[in-house]
């Protein structure tokens, strides 16, 4: 892994961003000089300008700014929201939240004195906590507090009003001239309001014009709404008919399976009743048959030697006494035999009978088989067309397993002879050539008392050997 | 068992205040009666008792008692010293009293005062002492507190309340006008180095070829009012009214206004012991130029660019990169929200918390 790979990006830019700042530096003009400010440390009350900009206005807020010790006077300059603020400020060092503002202004409305406020201020718990001097609050606190003294205290506030009456009449006039002048900012301050209500009744009738172009809007998307619920509607029914109509062919090809099913049962009956007669004829002529019992044991003799112990072999035709031959050499035999052919299978669970070859042979797992016998092949091959035979046992049967194709006159061939039909017309060679061309090797033919008889190994590939 | 939180002024909006708050939530949940105690409580939403009835509740030997110190309060230690359980001290930091020498001697006093403390507090042998940081946990290892009974712990925040919170549409529509919006949040204070931010920020908008936009969120102490003037001085000086944007005291909706609003957070504080809004840009995505100062290169890892210099062209070079290099903007925003998800997301700051009170439970 590269040093690249893991350094941060930042890292590699690093460099980079030097050489851009270094640039820039040489273009731009130089930074004015910081000029350090004159530090007094006598207590001031400085107010300083804060700019809301949510609300977008500049508003005016008067805040203390409290080195340990405030003058009385700094703070009873202030008058009503503003003078509790600033003692919070001052006092405290904290802004006063709604509910305090709320509760000093109601003292306030009461009469009681700005002092007595500062004073609870300054000597509450949290007051005590910040510290904060307040050269001459004590003395006047006191005084304060002793006014609400039952009898003394009133003479106190009454002698208080007296010696303070020359004051009072001053501080009346001072009063009156602030009136006049804050009622001006008032009547000033209205005619600015009114001049935004009028903006702000402007911007509402815009913005009921702009309502009403929405609702015209929205009426116009729940009509397309509709019209789009009804073809959703429509297309509903027709899937929903559609479906019907599927369910109605489900039902009619289950009927027509039933039926064909019948067919078969039928045939498979009417095949019954023909094969038992035959079934006696030919067993007979079997048995007089000398010469078979000699042929099956050279058939066997070439067929077995090549199969391995405990194989698995199928024979199409299932004559009972081959099969017998080959379960007494340990071999793990089954047989197909169609449903016309001759011979008694009740109880021989080794045989299995079918319409049809092809279909039966299709139902066997690939390369599962070690052999595949066909005795009378002249018989099979009418049923099952002899390549459909060869392609079938290519694909069951295992690489390199045991293939024997015979053309003996078995139960099948005198099956067929009694019955009016007659046997294909076949001979080895067609048998050796069918063999090479669908993909078998090591074909070697014999005479098997007189029988011609094929047998040949399944190449790994299909394809000519 | 019964846990109390121990701290001098509980504030709803303040860090310090957060973290307590949150520390008692988290150990409500584990089914342990909790309660903060302190002095006085301003915009808290949670009850609160007097500091002085801590003992009456708490100060039993199969208790917990965790102390949030950030400022002086002798108060505090005397409690501590009676308490006969599990003691625990959050060390939050205590601004160098240098930072307020020629601003306000009350703030020098209080900070002086505050750092005077601490010797003190690291004697009375807690049981476990907590950093914000591991610049923090070092100044009282420094003093003698033993490092198995110290730790680290990110303090609990409030940032997946913002996530989850409705922004201020008028001001995020008011903001949202095409310029290059700069972000710093923090109170208006001499160790928050406005007045290089202030440069910094000059520099940016010179360089840039856009119009660019300070928002600064935070709350102006009126007892630092020459600060205050020094910081608006700077602004004219520079001619930067009409780019500078206060919000003060802002509310939880404006803040995040402010966030979804920015294209960079820039911060060239001097003194930090943590930095709560740097975690805030990191889950909000909001790319950060920074100062690595203090407690600032801990708490931002590799999901920022950070300068040890103050130079304004630096942060305004780096400024105008993240703006032009979408790449490089985009890698920082997602190693900022990795960074978040991984190491300060409550999930993981309760797990630890826990982990460090696994002796006392």
């Amino acid at each position: 892994m590269s040093k690249s790979d893991v350094e941060p990006p930042i890292e590699r830019i690093r460099g980079e961003l030097r050489a851009a700042a270094e640039r820039a530096r040489h273009q731009a003009p130089e930074f004015p000089r910081r000029v350090p400010k004159q530090v007094e440390l006598q207590p001031e009350i400085a107010p300083i300008v804060q700019t809301d900009a949510h609300a977008g206005a500049t508003v005016q807020s008067t805040v203390a700014n409290v080195t340990g010790v405030v003058q009385l006077g700094q703070l009873s300059q202030f008058h009503g929201a503003a003078f509790v603020r600033n003692a919070y400020l001052a006092l405290l060092g904290r802004e006063a939240d709604e509910t305090a503002v709320k509760t000093q202004m109601a003292l306030l409305g009461r009469g009681i004195s700005k002092i007595e406020i500062m004073g609870n201020l300054r000597w509450s718990a949290e007051g005590r906590f910040k510290a904060v001097s307040v050269p001459g609050l004590w003395p006047r606190y006191l005084l304060q507090k002793a006014t609400h003294v039952p009898i003394l205290g009133y003479v106190l506030q009454l002698n208080m009003g007296l010696a303070g009456l020359p004051a009072i009449v001053r501080h009346q006039r001072a009063a009156d001239a602030l009136h006049v002048t804050r009622a001006d900012a008032i009547e000033q301050a209205t005619h600015a309001l009114d001049a935004r209500l009028q903006s702000q009744a402007e911007e509402g009738a815009r913005l009921r014009v702009d309502h009403d172009a929405l609702q015209v809007r929205a009426a116009a998307a729940e009509s397309a709404l509709a019209q789009l619920s009804e073809a959703i509607q429509a297309t509903s029914g027709l899937a929903h008919q559609s479906n019907q109509q599927m369910l109605g062919m489900n039902h009619w090809l289950a009927s027509l399976r039933h039926s064909l099913a019948e067919i078969e049962r039928l045939a498979e009956c009417k095949g019954r009743e023909r094969a038992v007669p035959l079934a006696g004829i030919t067993d007979g002529l079997l048995a007089a048959d000398a010469s078979r019992s000699a042929r099956l044991d050279q058939c066997l003799e070439q067929f077995a030697g090549g199969l391995p112990a405990a194989a698995d072999v199928l024979d199409l035709g299932g004559a009972a006494d081959w099969l017998d031959r080959l379960s007494q050499r340990g071999v793990s035999v089954s047989a197909l035999r169609s449903i016309g052919n001759p011979g008694p299978v009740a109880g021989d669970r080794r045989i299995a009978v079918c319409n049809d070859f092809g279909v039966a042979l299709s139902r066997i797992a690939d390369e599962s088989l070690h052999g595949l016998s066909v005795l009378e092949a002249s018989v099979v091959s009418r049923e099952m067309p002899l390549m459909d035979l060869l392609q079938g046992a290519f694909r069951v049967l295992r690489p390199n397993a045991c293939i024997l194709i015979g053309l003996d006159r078995g139960p099948l061939v005198l099956a067929e002879l009694l019955s009016g039909r007659q046997a294909l017309a076949m001979d080895a060679d067609l048998l050796e050539a069918a063999l090479a061309h669908g993909g078998f090797h090591d074909i070697k033919r014999f005479e098997a008392n007189g029988v011609a008889c094929v047998i040949a190994r399944r190449s790994s590939q299909r394809g000519r050997a | 068992m019964k846990a109390a939180i121990l701290i001098p002024v509980l504030t709803g909006k303040d860090a310090v205040g957060a973290d307590a708050m949150a520390m008692a939530r988290v150990l409500e949940a584990k089914g342990i009666d909790t309660r903060i105690f302190c002095e006085s409580a301003e915009n808290a939403p949670m009850p609160t008792w007097p500091a002085d009835e801590l003992l009456d509740f708490a100060g039993g030997a199969n208790d917990l008692v965790i102390h949030h110190l950030a400022i002086s309060w002798p108060k505090a230690r005397e409690i501590l010293k009676r308490c006969k359980g599990f003691r625990v001290v959050k060390y939050h930091n205590v601004t160098p009293a240098e930072f307020f020498k020629d601003y306000s001697s009350q703030h020098q006093a209080a900070c002086e005062s505050g750092r005077a403390e601490l010797p003190a507090m690291v004697k009375l042998g807690c049981e476990l002492y907590l950093g914000d940081s591991t610049y923090n946990i070092d100044e009282l290892r420094a003093l003698g507190v033993p490092r198995d009974r110290s730790g680290v712990l990110a303090p609990f925040h409030r940032v997946e309340e913002m996530v989850e919170a409705e922004a201020d549409l008028e001001l995020l529509r008011a903001l949202s006008d095409g310029a290059r919006n700069f972000l710093m949040v923090g109170r208006l204070a001499p160790n928050k180095a406005y007045l290089d931010l202030i440069d910094a920020f000059s520099a940016c908008a010179r360089m840039l070829d856009e119009p660019a936009r300070l928002i600064l969120v935070g709350k102006a102490d009126a007892r630092l009012s020459r600060y205050n003037e020094a910081v608006h001085e700077r602004i004219r000086a520079l001619r930067l009214e009409q780019h500078v944007c206060w919000i003060n005291a802002a509310s939880e909706a404006q803040l995040k206004a402010a966030y979804l609003a920015s294209h960079a957070f820039l911060l060239l504080s001097q003194h930090e012991g943590f930095c709560v809004p740097l975690i805030e840009s990191m889950a909000l995505s909001v790319p950060v130029i920074a100062r690595a100062t203090t407690a600032i290169p801990e708490t931002l890892g590799d999901a920022g660019i950070l300068w040890q210099e103050a130079d304004p062209w630096l942060y305004a070079a780096s400024a105008s990169r993240i703006f032009s290099d979408q790449t490089l903007r985009a890698d920082l925003q997602e190693r900022g929200r990795r960074r978040y998800a991984e190491n300060f997301s409550t999930q993981v700051l309760s797990r630890r918390f826990m982990e460090f009170l696994e002796p006392a439970l």
